[in-house]
């Protein structure tokens, strides 16, 4: 090869080399880290800290990282699982969660809370974009999750290297920035977030219109690509409604969701509502945020019914007397615990 | 396609390969298609304008390499005066015809609203008309002004005989639609840009490395300087009731370097992205804030379209044998005057026409009557201020003399730009220069932060105005370019990378920012 050839191939590697190890430290440093705050940011990339197989994965929004305890179900039924829900996780968004998840860890079981079902293409909510997507690994799954989640003034290049959404933080830079730049310590408990407060009364949302039709078009587009998504994959597929008590939900809904359902083997739907009471959530001590979530006492409630619904449902196996689980799973329930202790004395 | 934007850098790089990967002789074909594509995804069925007027070009300079060919046919060697007299006259004709037709398409769509306006205002006065006339809305494509006046040029030095005509139509397409100096410039000329933009260049390493640092500059100057005072800029013009005249004295001179750093970034994006392909684009800028005349400072800012002025309507009015006689007949009168009227006349039709060209507005005509008027003014009063200058003791040519002639052509120069902002038209303009001098009063960061420029963005665009003022000072002596050249390759790369981190880190853009357009796409 000519040495002139050779020279600009050279120090064309290096260049892009460069670039993209500036762009990489840039992107580690100028990212939110959700480490004090916002601890849902993490949700997403911890996900990859996942030491052993799973045996079932929960999609769906807020509802569910506030309801469900994958430590606690480890330690009650044996069974390895990961909530990847997000704030105001779509469903594109959760299809698209699903297909990352599945790539690198095949569950037994897939849950999806249906909550976000009422949203459309005009919903949009850029700070919980980021949330869910930033914190996926690079693949064509990311690129097609924020493309369908971006709005038109984005650039689908920031959804790459954050950098370029983030750049304005310059002023705000602290030390968690800087120490926490390349390796951040895990702030859920395998995707569940912990809610101290209890609000006593629920707040009174504004109702939405039932429409016709009753979901946006996107939306049960998206579903109906999950249902055939975890056909063709062979998984069953729970959808559920996480419970809550706010009214903008309608029975309707469910009987378009059972509707779809009942089109599809495999394939449940289960709204958790109507078993409140079954579970035992008290109005007064297990929400938060004008009864929109579950808080850790409502969680642990709901967690415990819902793990033996689906154990039982699913067959879900015990891995409790594994050692390759039980040595990285005891350690994960035994953090839980002690960090459910010190949210509870805090509040105190 | 922005110029600063990923899908202009893939659309480049991909451009650059293609280029490299095709055999030489057919290189300047990837540049046609590649600009072709350009404009096409910028103005899609309004490219036929520009179409048409490669189109009338080629067969103008077609018809005048004919014609030229014909005289050597008619007439024998004998004959010089008369073959000459003969070309001459069927020259002017051709060019007389395309000038017509390629300046009717840019009066058409660019100046027939304004013309029809005036028209229409007369007649409503004078004749109590109830109809108005026009042509309604129309688009005007993008770039049409430099096309038009690069490819008016191409004709009038054909028409002189400066050079031959290009042959091949589609050479001169690519030099009409070259990609990177479409959307603002510079105007080439024909024999300064065609050795480079139709040889089918090789890839020359250091050219190459010259053209990322041009980009990596411009870039840095849009994104960090002029997108992040955009937002003040329109809103303090559109508020300028509201305000007091500090206000407006501020946005006067963030004005004059948001244009500069928009503009001259723009230039240098231009010129880098050209140098890519081993392509020589004029510079357009040269200093023009340490400039110590308003003569000088047009000699410096938009040096390709002040020279297109000087050669194609300066001289040939300044010189025409009619003209000439008047003046002589005027000094007959009046000497002062009579040996002045070639000047002062051309002087004052160039300024009138670069008003024009910036806009179809009464406020640009002002604007450039005033820029004229300030040069005839100047040259007139240079002994006074000579003398002036000796009465102070300043030293001719100091250090005191020269700032203080430097701040003077900056302050002048960005009081004329109130033109620029006055979207209202004339009315405005006086209004806010009322304030500037009548209604000064205090200055808030909260009242700087509705308008759009937060503490933030003021201290950004500060530090981004002192490091160009630095470069500018440095660059007296030696391009930056040269000076880091000169430095080891590890400080090059240092130096390099901090910047690229600076324009990602300082920019203004993304979600939540408006990044504006380059100011001289309007024109």
């Amino acid at each position: 090869m000519n040495s002139v050839i050779k020279k600009t191939i050279i120090k064309t590697v290096g260049v892009i080399l460069t670039a993209l190890l500036l762009l990489f430290i840039l992107d580690g440093i100028f990212s939110p880290k959700y480490i004090t705050e916002n601890r849902d940011g993490n949700i997403t990339s911890e996900f990859y800290h996942v030491k052993t197989p799973l045996d079932a994965v929960f999609f769906g929004s807020s509802t569910v990282y506030n309801a469900v305890s994958p430590d606690l179900l480890w330690d009650r039924y044996g069974f390895t699982s990961y909530t990847r829900a997000n704030a105001s996780q779509t469903m594109w968004q959760s299809y698209y969660l699903m297909k990352d998840t599945v790539r690198s860890n095949r569950p037994g079981l897939i849950t999806l809370d249906v909550s976000f079902m009422k949203y459309g293409d005009d919903f949009f909510e850029e700070a919980a974009n980021r949330k869910t997507i930033d914190g996926m690994r690079l693949s064509a799954d990311k690129i097609r999750c924020a493309k369908s989640s971006m709005w038109e003034e984005e650039s689908l290049f920031s959804y790459v290297f954050p950098v370029f959404r983030f750049h304005s933080r310059w002023d705000e830079l602290g030390g968690e920035d800087f120490r926490y730049a390349f390796r951040r310590p895990e702030v859920t408990y395998d995707g569940f977030i912990m809610e101290f407060d209890t609000t006593d009364e629920p707040e009174e949302y504004d109702r939405l219109e039932l429409k016709t039709p009753l979901f946006p078009q996107k939306a049960e587009d998206y579903l109906v690509k999950i249902i055939d998504y975890c056909a063709k994959e062979d998984i069953p597929l729970l959808l559920m409604k996480t419970p809550t008590f706010i009214n903008t939900w309608f029975p309707e809904y469910d009987d378009r969701l059972r509707q779809i359902a009942g089109g599809y083997d495999g394939c449940d739907y289960v709204n958790f509502d109507y078993c409140a009471d079954e579970i035992g959530l008290d109005r007064g001590r297990d929400y938060v945020d004008g009864h929109s979530h579950l808080n850790v006492e409502g969680a642990q409630k709901f967690s415990l019914f819902f793990g033996e619904y689906i154990k039982e449902r699913y067959g879900l196996p015990d891995h409790r007397t594994d050692d390759r689980y039980s040595g990285v799973w005891n350690d994960r329930y035994t953090r839980y615990c002690r960090d459910m202790e010190i949210g509870k004395a805090a509040l105190k | 396609m922005s110029f600063v934007s990923v899908p202009f850098a893939v659309f480049v790089i991909s451009a650059v390969l293609l280029y490299y990967l095709m055999p030489v002789k057919y290189r300047y074909l990837v540049l046609l298609a590649a600009s072709i594509f350009f404009y096409y995804s910028a103005c899609g069925k309004y490219i036929i304008y520009i179409l048409a007027t490669i189109v009338i070009t080629y067969l103008s300079s077609m018809a005048m390499e004919r014609v030229k060919g014909r005289s050597a046919i008619v007439f024998d060697r004998g004959q010089k005066k008369e073959a000459k007299k003969w070309l001459k006259k069927r020259l002017k004709i051709i060019m007389i015809i395309c000038l017509f037709l390629n300046f009717g398409i840019l009066i058409t769509l660019k100046y027939s609203n304004f013309l029809f306006s005036n028209i229409n205002m007369i007649r409503v006065g004078f004749f109590g008309s109830t109809d108005m006339w026009g042509f309604g809305k129309l688009v005007l494509p993008l770039g049409i002004s430099f096309y038009t006046f690069q490819s008016m040029g191409y004709i009038i030095d054909l028409f002189y005989r400066r050079y031959d005509a290009e042959r091949n139509p589609l050479k001169l397409a690519l030099f009409v639609t070259f990609f990177p100096q479409i959307i603002q410039g510079p105007i080439s000329r024909f024999k300064d840009i065609s050795p480079t933009l139709f040889g089918g260049n090789r890839f020359d390493a250091d050219n190459f490395r010259k053209g990322l640092y041009l980009i990596l500059f411009g870039v840095a100057k849009k994104l960090i300087i002029a997108d992040r005072l955009s937002g003040f800029i329109k809103n303090s013009s559109a508020l300028y009731r509201d305000l007091n005249g500090t206000y407006m004295l501020l946005m006067v001179f963030l004005y004059s370097m948001q244009l500069y750093a928009d503009f001259s970034g723009g230039i240098n994006i231009t010129i880098g992205t050209a140098r890519l392909f081993g392509v020589d684009v004029t510079e357009n800028f040269v200093r023009p804030f340490f400039s110590k005349s308003v003569s000088e400072y047009w000699s410096r800012w938009h040096i390709t379209l002040g020279t297109w002025f000087r050669d194609y309507i300066f001289y040939p009015i300044s010189i025409s044998k009619k003209l000439m006689a008047f003046g002589k007949k005027v000094s007959r009168v009046n000497d002062f005057l009579g040996k002045r009227t070639s000047l002062y006349t051309a002087t004052i039709v160039v300024w009138t026409a670069t008003g024009l060209w910036h806009g179809p507005e009464w406020r640009y005509v002002l604007w450039g009557l005033l820029n004229g008027i300030i040069m005839c003014v100047s040259a007139e009063l240079t002994p006074l201020y000579d003398r002036l200058n000796n009465m102070i003791g300043w030293k001719m040519g100091g250090v005191l003399h020269r700032s203080f002639a430097v701040i003077r052509t900056f302050v002048i120069m960005s009081m004329l730009r109130v033109f620029d902002l006055s979207f209202e038209g004339i009315r405005q303009a006086l209004s806010i220069y009322k304030r500037i001098l009548l209604r000064q009063g205090g200055i808030s960061a909260e009242m700087l932060e509705s308008l759009g420029l937060s503490m933030k963005d003021l201290k950004v665009a500060a530090a981004g105005i002192a490091v160009l003022f630095v470069i500018s000072m440095l660059e007296r002596k030696k391009s930056i370019y040269d000076r880091l050249m000169q430095r080891p390759v590890a400080q090059r790369w240092i130096f390099c990378t901090v910047s690229v981190a600076a324009v990602i880190i300082f920019g203004y853009y993304g979600l939540g920012y408006n990044s504006a357009d380059f100011i001289y796409m309007q024109f």
